[in-house]
């Protein structure tokens, strides 16, 4: 790793100041690294004036696209504290996380329309002149609640929380350039790369990708999603991309294509990493088939860990089934319930510790005393080490779904979805995909109050307006009764295990 | 492949990928507001019809007119055979 005085990615950035050379792409706009940076700046400015303070919190609701990345640096170099929303995260999140964070404003897509309660301002780049144009509307700003927030945290990113409420993962300016510049290095990003965009910038895989290409100095194309491989192809061809991130669907529907589509969609391809869900080594040898001169990866890790284990497919053919090892820096131990480390090739939960794990979660003492030990972070996830050092996954103890690369609890589904009046009773609870493409599909359980007559028609409706689309289940029973736990609390495998088909 | 094996062969493929939607799968039902769930679902929806009847979808054919419904789902597939065979 070579010397590196700076402190931030902003920092880092700022070497590339007045350099003309591509940086982020969408269609036919590519702002040079000299635009980018200026606009930055500009946009920081800008929030400055509008009364966005140090610490402030500042909530980003913007889809794929140049403001998106520009919003984002600007608000940290501006000292505050980006909290990036998926647009398609639902009301129930969005409203979760304001009443948590007390954010002072929020930047939004121009066609979104104000937030209600709080300043809005839209972020629209003029297409002739490349410059942001700022628009602030929306309820005048409101006194940001104080807090004693540390000054080192450039990031609160959500995800989903057991109890049904979202936890806001703290990530400081120090570990959002530790890891860009760890991604870089490892994937051998220079700036001749060019790196496809298809996952939500709003998420920590999708952005770190962006953060390690532009920490290169590499190019950043933003497309639409791909809906078919052969759109895929067109975009691979069009944009000249050289990499990409995914979660293993989008892999699953290349390997379906018929004929050789998808190997001539990706011929160009140098890096292709997957991960955020399980994939078999049947079907990563596959893709590596498929796309013999590019080098594949596959990575395990959390938004509090970010990319923590990976593994390198080209260097370590012989250890396909497993995760791979750590990041360079990142450290594994496995442990049993006394949080006694165990040894080699024994089952358990894994603890992470690295220089890019999280501070912490945002305002939950309680759920940190649990989820951090000794500096190390208990994953929930369970699997065991060889004497190589590669990680073997297991599973989870508790009721994740993981739905594509999506996680979240049934937990936050219920809380968003609440109890409808004509239903008495329900769970929703993770079943496994039968075709295999999406790992767990979401059902619904349903005890209706009057189940002669009762349709899920309704209840789906209301999950259709709550939810984003991975948490909406995709399939409804309605059962007699909700199986009990010896406590008496409805018990998800159960009711898994007796109405869940036969999966 | 003549009409009805193609509604037929939709109709079975979208009861068993999206069951109980809540309401019934009719040739009018509004596959994108009331069927499908996600984009996902449109990409898994592009690649059965890309494999089960061997014809090349881009982009642009994933519109509201071709995917409105049952009956305007076939028909595209019918003319997408069509341009192919003859």
């Amino acid at each position: 790793m070579p010397a590196d005085s700076a402190e931030t990615l902003i920092e880092h950035l700022s070497r590339f100041r007045g350099i003309d050379r591509p940086a982020v792409q969408v269609a036919n706009m590519v702002l040079s690294y000299a635009e980018l940076t200026e606009q930055v700046a500009a946009t920081a400015a800008r929030l400055c004036e509008i009364g966005v303070e140090p610490r402030d919190r500042v909530l980003i609701i913007l889809p794929n696209s140049i403001e998106h990345i520009i919003g984002v640096l600007a608000v940290i170099a501006a000292g505050a504290v980006a909290i990036p929303v998926d647009i398609d995260a639902g009301s129930s999140r969005l409203d979760d996380i304001v009443a948590q964070t007390g954010p002072r404003c929020c930047l939004v897509d121009p066609d979104r329309g104000a937030v209600s309660g709080m300043q809005t301002i839209s972020l629209h780049i003029n297409p002739n002149s490349k410059a942001i144009e700022c628009v602030s509307h929306g309820s005048a700003p409101v006194a940001a609640q104080t807090d004693s927030l540390q000054a080192t945290v450039a990031f609160i990113r959500f995800t989903s929380g057991s109890t049904g409420h979202a936890k806001g993962v703290m990530l400081t300016h120090a570990q959002q350039l530790w890891i860009a510049r760890a991604l870089s290095e490892y994937f051998g990003l220079d700036s001749d790369h060019r790196e496809l965009v298809l996952v939500s910038m709003a998420l920590s895989g999708g952005w770190q990708r962006v953060a390690a290409t532009l920490y290169a100095g590499g190019r950043v194309i933003i497309a639409e999603k791909p809906l078919s491989v052969g759109d895929l192809l067109d975009t691979m061809v069009s944009t000249g991309a050289t990499g990409f991130f995914t979660p293993p669907p989008l892999v699953r529907m290349m390997l379906a294509s018929p004929g050789d589509r998808a190997s001539r969609a990706l011929r160009a391809c140098r890096t292709i990493e997957t991960g955020s869900a399980a994939i078999t080594s049947g079907e990563l040898q596959t893709l590596k088939a498929l796309v013999p001169d590019a080098r594949v990866y596959f990575h395990y890790g959390l938004t509090e860990c970010s990319r923590a284990v990976i593994l390198d497919t080209c260097s370590h053919a012989d250890h396909m089934a497993t995760v791979g090892r750590p990041l360079p820096g990142v450290e594994i131990k496995i442990v049993d319930e006394k949080f006694n480390a165990l040894p080699c090739n024994q089952d358990g939960q894994i603890l992470l510790r690295g220089p890019q794990l999280t501070i912490g979660y945002w305002r939950q003492p309680e759920l940190n005393r649990q989820r951090f030990v000794d500096g190390w972070l208990a994953t929930g996830d369970y699997g065991l080490i060889d004497e190589a050092g590669f990680l073997t996954l297991r599973g989870r103890h508790d009721d994740m779904i993981n739905c594509g690369g999506h996680c979240y609890f049934p937990g936050e589904v219920e809380h968003a979805l609440g109890t409808p009046g004509d239903v008495e009773q329900y769970l929703v609870a993770g079943v496994p995909d039968p075709r295999g493409v999406l790992q767990d599909i979401p059902w619904a359980f349903v005890v209706p109050c009057r189940p002669d007559d009762w349709s899920p028609k309704n209840f789906l409706a209301r999950a259709r307006d709550r939810l984003p689309a991975h948490m909406v289940p995709r399939q409804v029973v309605t059962i007699p009764a909700l199986p009990l736990t010896p406590s008496g609390k409805p018990d998800r495998r159960e009711t898994v295990k007796l109405y869940g088909g036969n999966t | 492949m003549n009409r009805s094996d193609i509604v037929e062969s939709l109709q079975t493929f979208l009861l068993t990928e999206f069951p109980n939607q809540g309401v019934e799968l009719t040739e009018a039902t509004n596959l994108l507001g009331e069927w499908f769930v996600d984009s996902l679902g449109i990409i898994e929806t592009v690649l059965f019809l890309e494999k089960n009847f061997g014809i090349d979808i881009k982009r642009a054919d994933i519109n509201g007119d071709n995917f409105l419904n049952l009956a305007t789902l076939s028909e595209f597939v019918a003319r997408r055979l069509d341009s192919t065979t003859g």
